[in-house]
């Protein structure tokens, strides 16, 4: 399956260096380290280094391609190639969406209430058995309360409070 | 001296003196947990720097470095499990012995030896970091541009089975260093007006993403050790030093190891791991006795962990003299510095004498620090594998998450952190090194100062003017070399095949 996607992941990184190196023609010539010099036959621009990127990038991702195409040729592939397991999937899937759901609700909910959710999500998650997950509740929790109070009341870190009535409440409980 | 004098009076202070044993602690508590490293337990302490000054910082973050490559070294005696990836060939001699009823001198060995490698790297460092600054003093843009070039060439030969794959991950982190505000002339490159591009992508998010969010997907998808993984009774922690003729006789395998260890860690990108697999390799060919080895030879355990911690001075070097990471874990480090506003250069060495000695009193004390450790708190990290799965995936992305808004309280921050996650675990599968791609990010600016710098100076677009100083053109043209190695060696099979 990956395989694949390396075709596809060099394309993209082509398709993206093509963009950039036209966008960056467009940059407005102002020149590195002062005004231009007529005196000079050649001074750099904003764009400059950009471009050389673009172009070596775009070069190694065709050399690549090609690469790959005479590995085709030449080496075996390897049929028997590790494959993650329905289960294995199943909770990889529930552990982003839990993560992905955990950054969206950051801000509206603030970070202690939306930390103490994640945790106990967590736990739903990665422990199935029942003593496991009483134990890791009961872990989590513990651990939950400490980060709060040493990122939110020692460190001062300036993290999310939330909004509205989740504001107020994350206030009273630790702001 | 009186740096030194300096450095010591910093380090001997209460606060200075408890970050780097707390520093220590956490970093072999990462590496006897398996899936996790130090480079983990540098990532996920990120949070706690932003606010402290300059040099406890750099204690800290050394101490979780030196730490963290020391203590991978439990699980793989133990279990046959590399606590990181650099105790890898710990296990070959390691579990044997384990197995064969002497864990508890494989264990002594491993410590005393793992201190002793790593003080001879940091050595090293001590003795050579001040003359390559002073070296480094006359490098002007060209030399700096060549070592910039030569150090990604390195870093994607060492770190990917294809050069290609890793030249293309470093080519991309460049470009991404491109995005924001052009330093020089202040043009706004690539940000689609989009408020948090226009600051530029900040790199730590970038390497959260990449180095702990991807590889919690990889442990769950099964293709890294699992945390959590079912140990079973956990053996009775006994230590038993090595006796003073067992160190006499090993000390050729010891030099030799510590020698090649801070050689390859001062390469960039390869690390500890590379270092201690040479490490190895060297002591099966130069021994009288090859046979042994696999089969729970205690010089076995000597040559991979005296060179994985002799890696550590040695992959310190160019990151303080030159601004140029040998590692993932330098890279990290080197960042600590580049958010305090400090960026490593020969200057830093004549102006922050403080620093730079506080540095390397705390990297020499370090291995004092993590020996003691080691005897005296095993049984304390091998009960840390009793902790819950759910527990410590939790803590890294809450830790992650924290770190990263914490820069600039930017939630957007956040969002590029996972998509670098999801990035970086498709990398890894298709088998693009993700160190390359963030060395590129960390070196894109000195990368592109310095590449316009010569060419400005220059008056002149032709690659010809990085060939002008006779350093930039060596370091030039053994990239070169190391750029079309591949391409002679593939032509080499091919005519063997015909000829077959």
């Amino acid at each position: 399956m990956f395989k694949n996607i390396e075709n596809v992941l060099c394309l993209g990184l082509i398709a993206t260096a093509l963009i950039m190196f036209l966008v960056s023609l467009n940059f407005p010539a102002v020149y590195i380290w002062g005004v231009p010099d007529p005196n000079r036959p050649y001074q750099a621009e904003a764009g400059t280094w950009p471009r050389v990127i673009c172009v070596v990038l775009a070069i190694l991702c065709v050399l690549r391609m090609i690469d790959k195409k005479l590995e085709n040729y030449t080496a075996k592939t390897d049929k028997n190639e590790e494959r993650p397991h329905a289960a294995n999937i199943r909770q990889t899937l529930a552990f982003t969406a839990a993560v992905g759901a955990y950054m969206a609700l950051l801000v509206p909910i603030g970070f202690p209430i939306a930390t103490m959710f994640f945790g106990l999500i967590m736990v739903l998650v990665l422990d199935k058995s029942a003593f496991g997950a009483a134990k890791s509740a009961a872990v989590i929790s513990l651990i939950s309360a400490g980060v709060i109070v040493v990122f939110c009341k020692i460190l001062y870190l300036p993290l999310p409070r939330g909004l509205g009535v989740f504001r107020e409440f994350s206030q009273w409980l630790i702001f | 001296m009186q740096e030194w004098l300096i450095g010591l009076e910093t380090i001997l202070q209460a606060q200075n003196l408890f970050l780097l044993f707390l520093g220590v602690f956490i970093g072999m508590t990462f590496a006897s947990l398996p899936g996790l490293n130090n480079l983990t337990a540098l990532i996920l302490m990120l949070p706690f720097i932003y606010d402290m000054p300059t040099i406890p910082a750099m204690i800290f973050m050394c101490s979780i470095y030196g730490g963290g490559i020391h203590g991978g070294c439990i699980l793989a005696i133990l279990f046959k499990i590399p606590g990181e990836p650099q105790s890898v060939c710990t296990c070959f001699d390691g579990y044997p012995m384990a197995q064969q009823g002497k864990s508890a001198e494989a264990m002594g060995i491993a410590f005393t030896f793992s201190s002793l490698g790593g003080l001879f790297g940091v050595l090293v460092c001590i003795i050579t970091a001040p003359l390559i600054s002073r070296m480094a003093e006359a490098f002007g843009p060209a030399e700096y541009f060549a070592f910039v070039v030569f150090g990604l060439v390195v870093a994607s030969s060492v770190g990917s089975s294809s050069m290609l794959k890793g030249l293309i991950g470093a080519c991309a982190g460049l470009l991404l260093g491109t995005v924001g505000v052009s330093p020089g002339s202040g043009v706004m490159r690539f940000t689609g007006d989009i408020h948090i591009l226009k600051m530029g992508i900040q790199y730590v998010p970038i390497i959260m993403g990449v180095f702990a969010l991807s590889e919690l997907l990889k442990m769950l998808l099964g293709s890294g050790p699992d945390l959590g993984s079912n140990l079973g009774t956990l053996p009775k922690w006994t230590v038993k030093l090595p006796s003073l003729s067992f160190i006499k006789s090993s000390f050729k395998t010891f030099l030799r190891s510590a020698a090649s260890g801070t050689l390859v860690g001062f390469l960039p990108g390869a690390g500890a791991t590379a270092a201690s697999f040479v490490a190895y390799g060297l002591e099966v060919k130069y021994s009288k006795n090859p046979e042994k080895y696999g089969k729970g030879e205690p010089k076995g355990i000597v040559a991979s962990e005296t060179a994985n911690n002799a890696s550590y001075g040695g992959a310190m070097i160019p990151m303080l003299t030159m601004g140029i990471p040998g590692s993932s874990s330098t890279a990290v480090i080197l960042s600590v510095l580049m958010l305090k506003g400090i960026q490593p250069s020969p200057a830093v060495f004549q102006n922050m004498p403080e620093m730079i000695y506080s540095v390397f009193a705390a990297m020499l004390l370090v291995n004092f620090v993590m020996f003691g450790q080691s005897i005296f708190f095993g049984r304390l990290y091998l009960n840390m594998l009793k902790l819950p799965k759910a527990a410590i995936y939790f803590i890294i992305v809450v830790f992650c998450t924290v770190g990263t808004f914490s820069i600039r309280s930017s939630i957007e921050d956040v969002w590029i952190m996972a998509f670098f996650g999801l990035l970086g675990y498709g990398m890894d599968k298709t088998g693009f090194p993700t160190a390359s791609l963030v060395l590129g990010v960390i070196l894109a600016d000195l990368a592109e100062v310095s590449f316009i710098q010569t060419v400005d100076s220059a008056g002149s677009p032709s690659p010809l003017v990085f060939f002008a100083s006779p350093i930039s053109s060596a370091l030039l043209i053994i990239a070169i070399l190391l750029l079309i190695n591949p391409l002679f060696k593939r032509l080499y099979r091919l005519k063997y095949k015909m000829a077959s």
